[in-house]
């Protein structure tokens, strides 16, 4: 049975449809990629599987998590359900994190607040966390402050936040599009292990094509709010069918790095 | 070839904000010694990861900022920063399009308005509508939306305007600074093309500053690597690229992430 | 076309429409007395002393002098927003003045203006104005000159950093890139992109003058007899207030309905201008 599955789900935001009847399916520890251009409503389908879409915002369909039907729940589940069943990245680190509190104290708070874990236990299991995203000297990173951070770092600090209580489900929205490549590159490979490691199964929002076939074997593109195809990435980055895939590959291998005939 | 803009050992710090009182004032170098030699008809990029100075580099060949140490010529005339009436002759050929097409028009002036600044500023002859109203259509705008404003754009859109601003003044040489960063990938790929094709038309000499060697393939003939103010490597993209001899500039073509192909 | 949208929006909003009103009659009030008061508001009659609202023609009454309080409201109001106006335009002068020479001057004097700013600021401007009326006699211009300096630096510093927001702009680096000076940018770039907060913040500094010159004013230090002001029917009448409660409640409320009044209209102007700033981010 798919852990995650939308069906028909359309958001309405001040009286215009944003997403727009989405079907989606994931199982669990699979990856599928949400790909598409600014405007396309796919950080909103995010957001609307997380129960974080802004006040106002009309939801319809249905999405349900492991059997459970999500719409509809309350916000006190929902919380529940977001610290312990799944978790996101954004795409800018910085908005994750309160500035005013220790890196330590951020990663320590869901493992105390959802794994019922002690001040002193939790704040061994922060500077584990710390380790295992690669951050260097992770004694020190839980003393410092966020803003001391580099963007890399912030982002790497957000991923052990969500991985903290090893949720069933990540959904990263744009993580590496703020950060420069070579970083880009580590944090991708970062987020490949640890997924791979502890079973998580990946809903990755991108624009980017490249990125994508990096990480997922499935990839669904939405335009305008809508899903207009959806297949394995290799087939879709090879033998697009829907003339706006086509458009979007085209465009990524226009301004790619690939050897061209100059 | 002859040379238009050449830079020669390009040096600027800026004072870090100071952390504490009795803390002593710490310097950066944003960039230490640099120098190029941009040909006519060539295509330079400058490529680096954010901090590597190549913005810097950018706004003092522009003579927007004074360098420490080192000089600008163009066409071995000396670029001095100052008065904006002694450096006429300079913006006539010179010219820049920003990254963020938003950020870099301003949101209560009309397209006409925009697209004529530098036409007004530097004093060119001739019927500024007119030109306005040309540069728009070189660009692919409608002329008839010289009244708008700004926030009535797409992303594209308003850098088409930025783009018909900066060709304005007629110029020899085009400065991107990440021209196509802010934008969409479809986008991305009609202003890309629409450069190549601007290029073409109007001769026009580029420089190009950005972090995505994608397009600095594309657009560019020599390639120039930034790490921490330091040109690491320079020469001709075709070999830059496909051979690369610093560690870094390997490091950085490596974590590119490809298309299957 | 773009001011008629500005206004639009001004009176949809809910502050900015009830603050128009306020202060629109504050206006009417003050040209009315232009041409036209029910009685001269300086004629004492003392015959007609005390007259109750609705007697002997005075829709108001009268008070102790048998002047008609109506009248006195009437004209108050030409002092009030005389005052005001020119103290805002006074502040207006000196925060521009002083924000373009933080921001637009050689580094290490633009530091110096800030610490002025800044030490100006920490000056009690009410108790400024008092010393120099006790010095050189109540005066409209000194009152005038104090709250409009004092309003003034405080004006400069939100302008410095606006100013500096917009200076800090790519679209002033392409303004420099184009050939454009440094006057031509302040003209066609900074002004224009700092003038919705100035204008909010002087509506604001409008209803702090009005206060103030109230208050100058009731103490004795403000406009000078004969002029009428409200603060002095305050201070006139206060003595017998349990006798004619009324006669102070009016020009209280009087003071009170315009210091609200231009405070809501700045309310109604940030939001008028936050929506637009709102409309101008989704089309992003």
């Amino acid at each position: 049975m798919s852990l995650l599955k939308i069906t028909d789900l359309s958001v309405r935001i001040g009286g215009t449809t944003v997403v727009d009847e989405v079907g989606l399916a994931l199982d669990p520890g699979e990856r599928l990629a949400l790909i598409g251009e600014s405007g396309s409503g796919k950080s909103l389908t995010a957001l609307a599987v997380m129960g974080l879409l802004p006040g106002g915002a009309e939801v319809t369909g249905s999405i349900r998590l492991g059997g459970q039907e999500l719409l509809g729940l309350g916000d006190r589940e929902l919380s529940r359900l977001r610290g312990e069943r799944m978790a996101m990245v954004f795409q800018e680190p910085m908005s994750a994190l309160n500035p005013l509190m220790r890196i330590g104290k951020q990663l320590a708070e869901p493992l105390r607040l959802h794994r019922g874990l002690n001040r002193r236990q939790a704040s061994t299991a922060a500077v584990e966390l710390a380790a295992q995203v690669g951050l260097p000297d992770p004694e020190l990173i839980v003393r410092s402050w966020p803003h001391q951070l580099s963007g890399g770092q912030r982002q790497r600090v957000g991923l052990a936040m969500a991985l903290a209580t090893r949720p069933a489900l990540l959904i990263a929205d744009e993580p590496t599009t703020a950060l420069d490549v070579t970083v880009q590159a580590d944090m991708l490979r970062l987020l490949d292990d640890l997924v791979q490691q502890h079973g998580t199964a990946l809903l990755f929002i991108s624009h980017d094509l490249a990125v994508v076939a990096q990480l997922c074997q499935r990839a669904a593109v939405l335009k305008d709010g809508r899903l207009v195809e959806e297949g394995t990435t290799d087939t879709l980055v090879r033998t697009p069918q829907h003339p706006y895939t086509q458009r979007l590959v085209e465009a990524a291998r226009a301004t790619g790095s690939e050897e061209v005939a100059r | 070839m002859t040379s238009l803009l050449r830079a020669d050992g390009l040096s600027r710090s800026f004072r870090l904000p100071r952390t504490s009182l009795f803390a002593p004032a710490v310097h950066r170098d944003a960039v230490r010694d640099v120098s190029l030699d941009l040909k006519e008809g060539a295509g330079l990029g400058i490529v680096g990861e954010s901090g590597s100075g190549k913005s810097t580099l950018a706004r003092l060949l522009l003579a927007l900022d004074r360098p420490d140490s080192g000089t600008v010529h163009y066409r071995d005339r000396e670029v001095r920063p100052g008065a904006p009436r002694k450096l006429t002759w300079f913006r006539r050929e010179v010219q820049v399009v920003l990254q963020d097409p938003m950020g870099s028009l301003d949101p209560r002036a009309t397209v006409r308005d925009i697209v004529a600044e530098p036409l007004e500023c530097l004093r060119l002859p001739g019927d500024h509508d007119d030109r306005v109203d040309e540069l728009l259509r070189s660009v692919g705008l409608d002329p008839s939306v010289r009244g708008r404003y700004p926030h009535e754009f797409s992303g594209g859109q308003r850098q088409r305007i930025a783009i018909a601003r900066a060709l304005a003044p007629g110029p020899k040489v085009l400065v991107g600074d990440e021209p196509l960063s802010a934008l969409d990938v479809s986008v991305r790929a009609q202003i890309l093309a629409l450069l190549n094709d601007l290029t073409e038309a109007y001769g026009l000499t580029l420089l190009l500053v950005s972090h995505d060697i994608g397009v600095v393939r594309h657009l560019c003939t020599d390639v120039l690597v930034m790490k921490d103010g330091l040109a690491v490597e320079q020469g001709p993209a075709a070999s830059v690229l496909a051979d690369p001899q610093h560690p870094y500039t390997r490091r950085l073509l490596a974590a590119v992430p490809r298309l299957p192909a | 076309m773009k001011f008629s949208r500005a206004v639009r929006a001004l009176l949809r909003s809910r502050s900015g429409f009830a603050g128009s009103v306020l202060v629109g009659l504050l206006v009417l009030s003050a040209l009315v007395s232009l041409v036209w008061t029910p009685y001269d508001p300086t004629l004492a009659r003392p015959q007609d002393s005390w007259l109750l609202p609705f007697s002997g023609g005075h829709v108001l009454g009268t008070d102790r002098l048998g002047r008609d309080e109506l009248s006195q409201l009437l004209t108050g109001a030409r002092s009030t927003l005389s005052t005001a106006l020119l103290a805002a335009a006074i502040a207006a002068a000196v925060g521009l003045a002083l924000a373009f020479a933080a921001v637009l001057t050689p580094r290490r004097l633009g530091a110096v203006v800030v610490q002025l700013t800044d030490v100006l600021i920490a000056f009690p401007v009410l108790l400024i104005a008092m010393i120099l009326t006790a010095v050189h006699g109540g005066s409209t211009w000194t009152v005038v000159t104090a709250i409009g300096v004092g309003a003034g630096v405080n004006l400069a510093r939100v302008a410095r950093a606006e100013a500096g927001r917009v200076l800090g702009t790519d679209y002033v680096l392409a303004a420099h890139a184009a050939g454009s000076g440094t006057w031509r940018t302040v003209r066609k770039h900074l002004l224009p992109n700092i003038a919705p907060t100035l204008i909010v913040q002087l509506s604001l500094v409008l209803s702090v003058a009005v206060l103030a010159e109230a208050a100058l004013s009731y103490l004795g230090f403000g406009t000078p007899a004969p002029a009428v002001s409200w603060g002095r029917m305050l201070q006139e009448q206060q003595q017998y207030v349990t006798a004619r409660p009324l006669l102070v409640i009016w020009p209280g409320l009087a003071v009170a309905a315009s210091v609200l009044g231009f405070n809501l209209l700045g309310d109604g102007l940030r939001e008028a201008t936050d929506a637009r700033l709102r409309v101008r981010e989704v089309a992003a």
